[in-house]
């Protein structure tokens, strides 16, 4: 049996609004108007013990939400989920246990005090004993390298210290689960890198399940296995890292500079992304187009002054997944 | 529940060893001044009572001292609550900026949670001031209390804390409905205005406004009463328990009901 089951798993907010300016708040009072916002709309998902997942898509596309129903935090408005046997928001309690979670927005150490002491804390509320406490915080102060500000207040840590910090809080009592939402935003390479060795460490020796939030393509490249893609409430893909790109219509993203603004039928036949003014972003899958040629096919024509190839950003692999942006190359 | 209550008791310790290193990692004076500060704003409140009592000689019965009497009782009862509730003051943060859900991720009640990460020993300073008042004037009160006058006095002070509290729970938890609350202030300001003088002063609709409506009348009002002779004994120090206890319960009550009604609809 998986570890977590969801089945047609949704959740509808409710957000009340009212009209513009001073009248339009002044009649919310009297009537305040209701629409339905559907943020999980209809999920299915398996997830096996020991699996490392990253749980992709763009802002606001239900990842935080699915992340706190898994929780316990929040209730769903229908469907079934279960972790590791159990309703997260009826047992929340005994689901707290299992589950260790980093909002990447926010803090749970001590903000005035170093490290230890907010560990120190979190093995008072699960009971940890105190030779599993130690051998923990070596492991964490080693591997996370948290040796290095072990002393400082978490208010002169750098960003990037911090989650680590906060990653060990959160491993802390040895959950069976680990979600992250979104902790690297706004971290350098060097840090993520670090992170990433460390969280794919932990999942192969405590086999901790891993449920990976962000936005950040890159990052999960080289520790999950398996992603999910969800888009405006809906999972659009569930599957093996290759096996996304091999759907997407674009896996490489070029961006040229050209050396002045090209006509606006100029490219016709290739996936155009972005356009603005000179600078024109391109799309095009590597099995079927071979960057060289393209390159050389846009300087025979127009005059190059820069070329950047990167990986897309989650975003142009949604819409390139489904809406397919604007022809195929 | 023993087991439970020292093991609380051991996070709420452990907490206000954590908040009062905090504060002192920027000043290590700055804890020591604030209580200061708090026991001398207090004390001028009921020295301003002094002043103008002195001129008035009492008011609907009630000498100037037993109307600091009044004062000191407010004090202990809003000292002894707000210690344990005044994490909730940030309660519509705790909803708008999600902290909540820091502690909805940990395996305890939350509400319990919250109050022990926020303990705050800073009230002490709240009873110190009621405490030396009452030393001070009771000799001027009037009155020889015997040992039965002394419980009666704590039961009220217990009573009192618990409408105290219920009364910071209740607004905070309106928090869940609408996420801009200011209820809690406007609590906030009636019962700190209104529990200065005897009730006796306002007019009637006043008077069963803050005797059924918002009950802060039962803080003080109605329990100094029994104690300084001028109702039996037992007669409002009790109700005064069995009003905390009813509003303490119907508090906790809300605060589940507003809660699970967060969680499903996450306003």
């Amino acid at each position: 049996m998986p570890l977590v089951q969801a089945r047609d798993l949704r959740k509808v907010f409710i957000r009340h609004t009212h009209g513009p300016g001073i009248r339009g708040a002044l009649q919310g009072l009297f009537r305040r108007q209701s629409e339905p916002v559907v943020a999980v709309d209809g999920i299915d998902f398996d997830i096996e013990a020991g699996e490392f997942i990253g749980f992709i898509g763009p802002n606001g596309a239900g990842k935080s939400t699915t992340i706190k129903m898994l929780s316990g935090i929040l209730v769903p408005t229908s469907g079934e989920l279960k972790v590791d046997g159990l309703v997260p928001h009826r047992d929340r309690r005994i689901n707290a246990r299992k589950i260790g979670v980093v909002f990447g927005q926010r803090s749970q150490l001590w903000w005035d005090l170093p490290i230890p002491e907010s560990y120190n804390l979190l093995r008072y509320i699960y009971g940890i004993p105190q030779a599993d406490y130690d051998e923990r915080i070596a492991y964490f102060r080693d591997l996370l390298g948290l040796d290095e500000f072990w002393t400082q207040p978490v208010r002169e840590l750098s960003l990037g210290q911090r989650m680590r910090g906060e990653v060990g809080a959160a491993l802390l009592h040895r959950p069976k689960l680990l979600y992250l939402d979104e902790p690297t935003i706004g971290m350098d390479a060097l840090v993520k890198e670090r992170l990433r060795h460390f969280l794919v460490d932990t999942n192969r020796r405590d086999g901790v399940t891993i449920l990976l939030t962000t936005h950040d393509l890159d990052e999960i490249e080289r520790s999950c296995r398996r992603v999910m893609l969800i888009n405006r409430g809906k999972l659009l893909f569930d599957g093996q890292l290759e096996n996304l790109r091999a759907e997407c219509s674009a896996d490489t993203v070029m961006t040229v500079l050209f050396g002045e603004e090209p006509p606006a039928d100029a490219f016709e036949g290739l996936q155009v992304l972005e356009r603005d003014g000179a600078r024109v972003t391109f799309g095009f899958r590597r099995g079927t187009t071979a960057s060289g040629d393209l390159i050389n096919a846009l300087m025979s024509r127009y005059t190059v002054r820069d070329i950047k190839l990167t990986e897309p950003s989650v975003d142009v692999v949604v819409s390139s997944l489904y809406g397919g942006g604007e022809g195929s190359a | 529940m023993l087991n439970s209550a020292k093991w609380w008791l051991g996070l709420g310790w452990m907490s206000l060893k954590m908040r009062v290193a905090s504060q002192i990692s920027y000043n290590r004076w700055s804890y020591f001044s604030l209580f200061i500060a708090q026991m001398l704003s207090y004390l001028s409140d009921m020295a301003l009572v002094w002043a103008m009592f002195r001129a008035f000689q009492g008011v609907d019965g009630w000498s100037l001292y037993q109307v600091i009497l009044l004062n000191a009782i407010y004090l202990m009862s809003y000292g002894i609550s707000q210690a344990f509730t005044v994490g909730l003051w940030d309660s519509n943060d705790l909803v708008a900026n999600g902290t909540l859900d820091d502690y909805l991720i940990r395996p305890l009640n939350p509400l319990v949670h919250l109050m022990a990460r926020n303990f705050n020993v800073g009230y002490l300073s709240h009873l110190t001031t009621a405490i030396i008042t009452i030393a001070v004037i009771y000799p001027h009160l009037g009155v020889a209390w015997g040992v039965l006058h002394w419980v009666f006095l704590a039961v009220s002070i217990i009573g009192a804390s618990l409408i105290n509290a219920a009364l910071t729970i209740f607004p905070a938890a309106t928090s869940f409905i609408w996420t801009r609350q200011s209820l809690l202030s406007l609590i906030q300001s009636i019962r700190f205005s209104f529990n200065k003088y005897p009730l006796g002063i306002y007019p009637t609709v006043v008077r069963i406004f803050l005797t059924v409506v918002i009950p802060i009348a039962f803080l003080n009002y109605y329990p100094a009463a029994s104690l300084l002779g001028k109702a039996p004994l037992a007669l409002w120090p009790l109700i005064t328990l069995a009003v905390g206890v009813l509003m303490m319960t119907a508090a906790l009550a809300f605060w589940r009901w507003g809660l699970a009604r967060y969680s499903s609809s996450g306003s």
